[in-house]
């Protein structure tokens, strides 16, 4: 419940600054105290893309904590809540909440105003607004919300302000309570916050006592407002008293009254206070809403004669604007402004809050509840505030007027008064509603506030809608208020009646002796005032009256003939100058002939002279005959003439007036043109003023700008070096020192603490504080010596566990005044160590090694003979547990005896020749057995090359000795076997050149092994001639690409049969990868062969028996045709008789002249193609010169066509020349026949597939269609008429059958020129030995 | 009156062969005209433009050059245009493989070359519907009715 109470009671004191804040804010912040039941929440105009530093800065100042505002926090008390950059803040349920801010341009973020509206709508009573220095006028508008709501506001006083825009326009909008300097804010807060808000604890209990007070301070306010606020209720003028109490600090009602009654300016704030009402636009959207629809049917009903609404208590005018916005919507929107028949009273008894409803400009945060639809149309934005448009504001007139006291205003069709009567006592609400009643036409409406009702005027006003908001006037009762001032002193009934009977009786004996004078002396005349109303009429005055068109008044003009009405307004005038005088002027009668009337006017005052009486008027008429103004002659007769006279001198006397009238009102005209010239003469200077102070501070603003981003990059910079420096220190593996010139320590690395046990906080201790390990020299000479002689001094620390380097230089600043030292150690130790330890593992590495390769050491002392033996020696002799004494001849002893020379001589060739000394022998152990050694050794020798020593080593190679002995008998088996099958193996060195037959070798050449030094170019003279081509090939091909090859191929052996062999080899491949040797073996397989080669040969029998009987149709159908054409043609010449005619004759002889060419070249292509054999040598060829060779021999044919052949470069490959010539020239010649009607194009390339290459010869032909390009390689097919194109239909058929003889394919398909490709793939591998069927 | 004439087509690569055959037609006196086409597609092609009417009978060669007669059959069966048409083959090949080949493709007769009076008699004999007729010194194709 405490809590409760507590925070209920928390002040909330928002404080707004701008440009100058910074030093108000820390000088209010720096005072104030943790004790003060309130929070402050400060919001200080920031560059939104900038990180502040606000709340670091205030922290600083503050003995308060500080920290900036998060969405959503419930600020507690003593805590001082700094809004952060690009952010508005408002209060929510008593929560602070982030908002973003407002888009409009000339919106300051964050919005003062908005934080304000927030602050004093949530907050009441509590809120406290502060607004400290800044230009613009954020904040004004905030602090009368808060002021409406019952929360102080404090300004900085404008002297203290660095800006005084923000202050100046705070207090401008009068709802300012109190005005100090930013410090004595802070002091003043304790008397403004914890002075308990209640004026019963102010005052002693018993209000009525006080009335006194009250009615004493409402008099002081009539006296000098001139408003009467007794019938205003009480507890809002407490609550309003109550709050200038705790704003001027009075300690009681009393004592106020006391200041107010010396104080106009007290009285002033008092007034304003007690007048201040919540205003905004839209203000209660909904109820708005309801009104919508009425609003509409009046703008239906009534639009057309125009519309009247009427404002009270408008105050700062935003409900009169939002009236304004509503109507001009119903009316069609603002595109229709212009004509809209709409008038709008905005009326309140606050000057300076219609000053502000005049300007119609406004903060961006007052347009927060304007629906957004409103705002663009019937708003102008722009740096000053949003103005209401100029078309909007000439709907509204804003004046002076007093609801209680001044007269209402007439036919009015809606009265807006909302939030008004809640202020008033009952009785004036009723006598307030009476005189809305009174002002409304019939039907009118009354649109009345949220919290308000009727009540005592139920008679007057009928509820429309659910709401009980909008009132229809009820048009029962007269319409006049009985009373038009309410406060006004009003006797007594019986008083009233008796006054007016006895002031009734007199008036009507003054009328009655009036009337029968003026009928005496002028029975039909009129009694008119000055401004031409009739009073009175006597006799007859019907001739002269006639009632004028439009409303009908009682004035001349609108009751009499124009002529008259008109001339009787200028006798007025020449009366009014002559009072006393009877003047008079005679006119014709227009309506009868021959009458003449003759017009006088009398002046006298009603009443006595001074100040209330009027200005009467006796106009009397006298109608007499025309009298003859000129005889029959012509002549004007003497009474006409002065008639005339008369009438000339007053219309002279007329015009006289209307000049001097002219004069005067143009003399006034300019009077008031030279004051408006000179007011805008003034307005211009100050206008110009203000351009120049805007400029001025708009160029500050933008060099503070600059500065402040330079301030901040420098921050950011020297943040990161001391963050930098930081880690540095703290990380860096050396002890590392900085001292000053006093030798005290400023900086030291987390190393240097350790060593030196030290740590340095804000204390700089002495240099000779530090606790040195053991071994360090005192480091304050060091030091000094550093300084003094501004040069680096290095010493090094060196003791059996110590290595340490120090170095120690002097810094110097820009002045090059040393400043101080800085000191490194370099720590060696550990280093020195490691060292130490790695050649002790070494040592013991070396032995382990020697240990674990099983290799004995020995060591010679030359002269001596003296001999070490290692362990492992020992244990080769077996000798281990006894140990070996002696020398090097008891060693010889146990060398085996066959081998014991031999080591002897290998050591005297050492010593003496420097031979190195290697040696394999045998060695007797302890059992008597004998082991394999292997030793080797290495003498020094003295300057006279005496051997001095001899170190060595003894390896035991038993094992390998008998490895040896078995692989050797293996060879042995081997040989034997190869012998047996005939097979032979070889070995062919690269490197050395070096070639190697087994004996087999030998034999299956008929040699014996050592007849022939053996070598590839030996070996290959002894295969066939017609094979060695292949031969030479395949070995080529395995020592180039190093892979295995295998062939089949006739030998000549010695005794000159002959055999044949296959030889079969592998690659032996060096270090580097290169080929380093070939091996394989030889077989003779003469045997083998001959039966292979008869089975092959009957399968390919069959095989080509069935194609030859296949073969055989298509030729017999291919030949026969020409044969059997040529048969027919010479059947008919020779049987014809006279049926063949001799042009005939010669056409069929001629035919079978074709058709036998036709038969030899079929005849010719066949030959060819059963002349491919297999049998022609293979030899490396050149594709690129078979190529260009067979494009020459086309020659004819090429420049026929006009063909085009271009080829890439063609690889060499092991191929028959003559084939390959032949299937370029079938391709090539083909390409050209089909080649298109003009210049064939031919191309030839070459593609590596890896294991093949593919060669194409394209053209741009026709190409060929896709199911025709497996058929065109059968025998006789033909894609064209024999007439188009020659050829036997062979060519591709023996290309075919030439591109598988070497193992390789060749097919058709599409060529990116655009015809057909004809491609041919030559396997790198191809068995050439051993064609495919 | 008289059954219509028959016309016949015949496609073949070889001039030669059907300068011979018309020359000996006119020789026995046999008034049977034979249009002449080196390919199937010249054949459709007069037909549509109107030069030629479409034929009763269509002789095929089967060695043309870059297809075979078979192919031209099975073509000339499926063709609306020539609905009702009667096809067969007359080649210089005696291959018994052709023979079968040319029956599978649909094949109503199948002659030898030369194309004379024998081959004439035998497609008669083939076919059924049509018949040599002599009339004084000529001799006419004619349909026989059904």
């Amino acid at each position: 419940m405490d809590e409760e109470i507590r925070l209920n009671d928390l002040a909330w004191v928002g404080i707004g600054a701008s440009a100058g804040g910074l030093d108000a804010l820390r000088a209010l912040l720096s005072k104030l105290g943790s004790e003060l039941p309130a929070t402050f929440v400060v919001v200080q105009h920031m560059a939104p893309q900038h990180r502040s530093l606000l709340t670091e800065l205030l922290s600083r100042e503050a003995k308060i904590p500080v920290v900036e505002v998060r969405d959503g926090c419930a600020p507690l008390a003593g805590h001082v809540y700094v809004t952060p950059p690009n952010h508005d803040v408002i209060v929510e349920n008593r929560r602070l909440k982030l908002l973003p801010p407002s888009d409009q341009p000339a919106s300051p973020k964050p919005s003062v105003d908005r934080f304000f509206r927030s602050l004093g709508r949530e907050i009441g009573e509590h809120a406290v607004g502060v607004i400290l220095s800044g230009t613009g006028s954020d904040g004004a508008y905030g602090v009368q919300e808060i002021r409406a709501c019952g929360g102080i506001t404090i300004v900085q006083s404008e002297g203290s302000a660095q800006y005084s825009g923000m202050p100046s326009a705070a207090i401008d909008t009068g709802c300012v309570d109190l005005i100090f300097p930013p410090d004595k804010i802070a002091e003043n807060f304790a008397g403004i916050i914890s002075r308990p808000r209640n004026l019963e604890s102010l005052i002693d209990p018993g209000i009525n006592s006080h009335d006194d007070e009250f009615a004493g301070l409402c008099r002081l306010l009539e006296e000098h407002t001139g408003v009467d606020f007794r019938q205003y209720k009480t507890n809002t003028l407490r609550r309003r008293i109550e709050r200038r109490i705790a704003a001027v600090g009075a300690a009681s009602l009393e004592g106020y009254v006391d200041t107010a009654r010396g104080s106009k300016t007290e009285l002033d704030s008092l007034f304003s206070d007690l007048l201040i009402s919540v205003t905004s636009f839209f203000r209660d959207q909904r109820e708005f809403d309801t009104l919508v629809p009425y609003i509409q049917q009046l703008v239906s009903e009534r639009g057309n004669s125009g519309i009247r609404i009427w404002v009270p208590g408008c105050a700062t005018g935003e409900e009169a604007y939002t009236l304004a916005i509503l109507f001009c919507e119903a009316f069609g929107g603002i595109g229709r402004m212009m004509d809209i028949p709409l008038q709008i009273f905005g009326t309140d008894v606050d000057e300076r809050a219609l000053a502000v409803a005049r300007r119609g400009t406004y903060p961006p945060a007052a347009l927060d509840d304007i629906p957004e639809s409103y705002v663009e149309p019937y708003f102008s934005v722009s740096q000053n505030g949003n103005t209401v448009s100029k078309w909007l504001r000439d709907k509204i007139v804003f004046s002076r007027h007093n609801l209680c006291q001044n007269p209402p205003f007439r036919n009015i069709d809606l009265v807006s008064c909302r939030n008004l009567l809640i202020y008033f006592r009952p009785e004036l609400q009723r006598q307030v509603l009476q005189r809305l009643h009174f002002g409304l036409s019939d039907g009118g409406l009354l649109f009345v506030g949220r919290s308000e009702s009727i009540t005592g005027a139920e008679d007057l006003f009928r509820p429309i809608g659910q709401a009980r908001r909008i009132f229809r006037r009820a048009s029962a009762l007269s319409g006049r208020p009985q009373t038009l001032s309410g406060f006004q002193y009003r006797p007594t009934h019986r008083q009233i009646k008796s006054a007016i009977a006895a002031e009734k009786r007199e008036e009507r004996r003054r009328i009655r002796m009036l009337d029968s004078l003026v009928k005496s002396v002028a029975p039909h005349s009129l009694i008119v005032d000055e401004s031409g109303y009739i009073r009175r009429v006597y006799g007859d005055v019907s001739p002269f009256s006639a009632m004028a068109e439009g409303d009908v008044r009682t004035t001349l003009g609108s009751l009499l003939l124009p002529e008259f009405s008109q001339q009787i307004r200028n006798l007025i005038r020449i009366a009014l100058r002559s009072p006393g005088q009877k003047r008079a002027v005679t006119m014709q009668m227009r309506r009868e002939e021959g009458k003449q009337v003759t017009i006088s006017i009398f002046h006298f005052e009603d009443g006595e002279e001074g100040a209330d009486s009027e200005k009467l008027f006796v106009v009397s008429f006298e109608i007499h005959d025309v009298e003859a103004a000129e005889d029959r002659d012509g002549n004007l007769s003497g009474e006409g003439i002065a008639a005339l006279e008369r009438e000339l001198e007053l219309t002279r006397e007329n015009l006289q007036l209307n000049i001097e009238e002219l004069e005067t009102s143009n003399e006034e005209m300019q009077a008031l043109n030279e004051e408006l010239q000179s007011t805008n003469e003034e307005l211009q200077a100050t206008n110009e003023e203000l351009e120049t102070a805007n400029e001025e501070l708009q160029s500050s603003n933008e060099e503070l700008t600059t500065v402040n981003q330079e301030l901040h990059v420098s921050t950011q910079e020297l943040d990161s070096v001391n963050h930098d420096l930081n880690s540095i220190l703290s990380h860096v593996a050396s002890p590392l020192m900085v001292v000053d010139t006093n030798l005290q320590i400023t900086r030291m690395s987390e190393a240097a603490k350790r060593l030196f046990d030290i740590d340095i906080g804000a204390a700089q201790p002495h240099v000779s504080v530090c606790r040195l390990p053991d071994g360090y020299p005192p480091l304050t000479p060091i030091f000094s010596a550093a300084m003094s002689g501004g040069t680096l001094v290095e010493r090094q620390i060196t003791s059996d566990t110590l290595s340490v380097t120090l170095r120690v230089a002097p810094y110097v600043n820009r002045q090059r005044e040393v400043k101080g030292a800085v000191a490194v150690f370099s720590d060696n130790t550990a280093r020195l160590l490691e060292t130490q330890r790695a050649l002790r593992t070494s040592e013991e590495r070396f032995d382990l090694a020697v240990k674990g390769a099983r290799i004995g050491l020995w060591d010679l002392d030359v002269s001596s003979g003296r001999l070490f033996l290692s362990e492992v020696y020992l244990e080769v002799l077996g000798l281990l547990g006894d140990g070996f004494r002696g020398g090097l001849e008891d060693l010889l002893e146990r060398v085996h005896p066959s081998d014991r020379a031999r080591f002897r001589d290998a050591l005297d060739a050492h010593f003496s020749e420097r031979e190195p000394l290697q040696l394999e022998h045998r060695i007797r152990h302890l059992d008597g057995t004998y082991r394999w050694i292997e030793t080797r050794g290495q003498a020094s020798w003295d300057a006279d090359g005496k051997p001095v020593r001899c170190v060595g080593s003894a390896d035991d190679v038993t094992e390998r000795k008998a490895i040896e002995r078995r692989l050797s008998e293996r060879t042995k088996l081997m040989l034997l076997a190869q012998e047996v099958a005939k097979v032979g193996h070889w070995h062919y060195d690269v490197a050395q050149g070096e070639t190697v037959w087994s004996a087999q070798v030998y034999a299956i050449h008929g040699m014996t092994p050592g007849g022939l030094a053996p070598s590839p170019e030996a070996s290959v003279r002894f295969f066939h001639p017609d094979d060695r081509a292949m031969v030479t090939a395949k070995i080529r091909r395995s020592l180039k690409q190093g892979a295995p090859g295998e062939f089949t191929a006739r030998l000549s052996r010695a005794d000159g049969t002959e055999a044949l062999v296959q030889w079969r080899c592998m690659v032996e491949r060096g270090e580097d990868g290169e080929v380093s040797a070939l091996f394989g073996v030889l077989i003779d397989v003469t045997d083998m062969h001959q039966t292979a080669e008869l089975r092959r040969a009957l399968k390919d029998l069959a095989t080509s028996n069935a194609e030859l009987e296949r073969f055989g149709y298509v030729c017999s159908h291919d030949l026969r045709e020409p044969v059997r054409t040529i048969a027919g043609f010479a059947e008919l010449i020779l049987h014809g008789g006279n049926h063949v005619n001799p042009q005939e004759r010669e056409d069929y002889l001629r035919r079978i002249l074709k058709n036998s060419d036709r038969l030899m070249d079929i005849i010719n292509a066949l030959m060819a193609f059963s002349r491919l054999d297999a049998t022609v040598p293979i030899e490396p060829v050149d594709l690129a010169r078979i190529f260009d060779d067979a494009a020459d021999a086309l020659g004819s044919l090429v420049e026929t066509h006009k063909a085009k052949i271009t080829r890439e470069t063609l690889p060499v490959l092991d191929a028959n020349s003559t084939h390959m010539r032949q299937l370029f020239q079938n391709l090539i010649g083909n390409a050209i026949k089909y080649g298109g009607e003009t210049s064939p194009e031919i191309r030839a390339t070459a593609q590596d597939t890896g294991p093949a290459w593919v060669i194409s010869i394209e053209d741009n032909g026709q190409g060929v269609p896709e199911e025709q390009r497996e058929s065109i390689f059968s025998l006789f097919n033909r894609l064209h008429r024999k007439g188009e194109v020659e050829g036997a239909g062979m060519g591709l058929p023996i290309c075919r059958k030439i591109v598988r003889l070497c193992g390789g394919e060749i097919w058709c398909d599409e060529s990116a020129l655009g015809g057909a490709a004809f491609r041919i793939r030559f396997p790198k591998e191809a068995d050439l030995a051993a064609p495919p069927d | 009156m008289q059954p219509r004439p028959i016309k016949i087509a015949v496609i073949d690569d070889n001039e030669d062969e059907i300068l011979i055959s018309r020359h000996r037609f006119r020789m026995s006196g046999i008034e049977v005209p034979l249009d002449h086409h080196l390919s199937l597609a010249q054949l459709e092609r007069s037909v549509a433009d109107g030069r030629v009417e479409c034929p009763d009978i269509v002789i095929v060669d089967m060695h043309l050059p870059g297809t075979r007669g078979t192919d031209v059959l099975r073509h000339l069966r499926g063709a609306t245009s020539f609905k009702g048409v009667r096809r067969g083959i007359c080649t210089g090949s005696n291959d018994p493989a052709d023979r079968a080949d040319a029956l599978a493709a649909g094949a109503e007769f199948y002659l030898t070359k030369p194309l004379d009076r024998a081959a004439l008699e035998l497609l008669c004999t083939q076919l059924g519907s049509v018949a040599l007729v002599t009339e004084g010194a000529e001799t006419r194709l004619r349909g026989v009715p059904a």
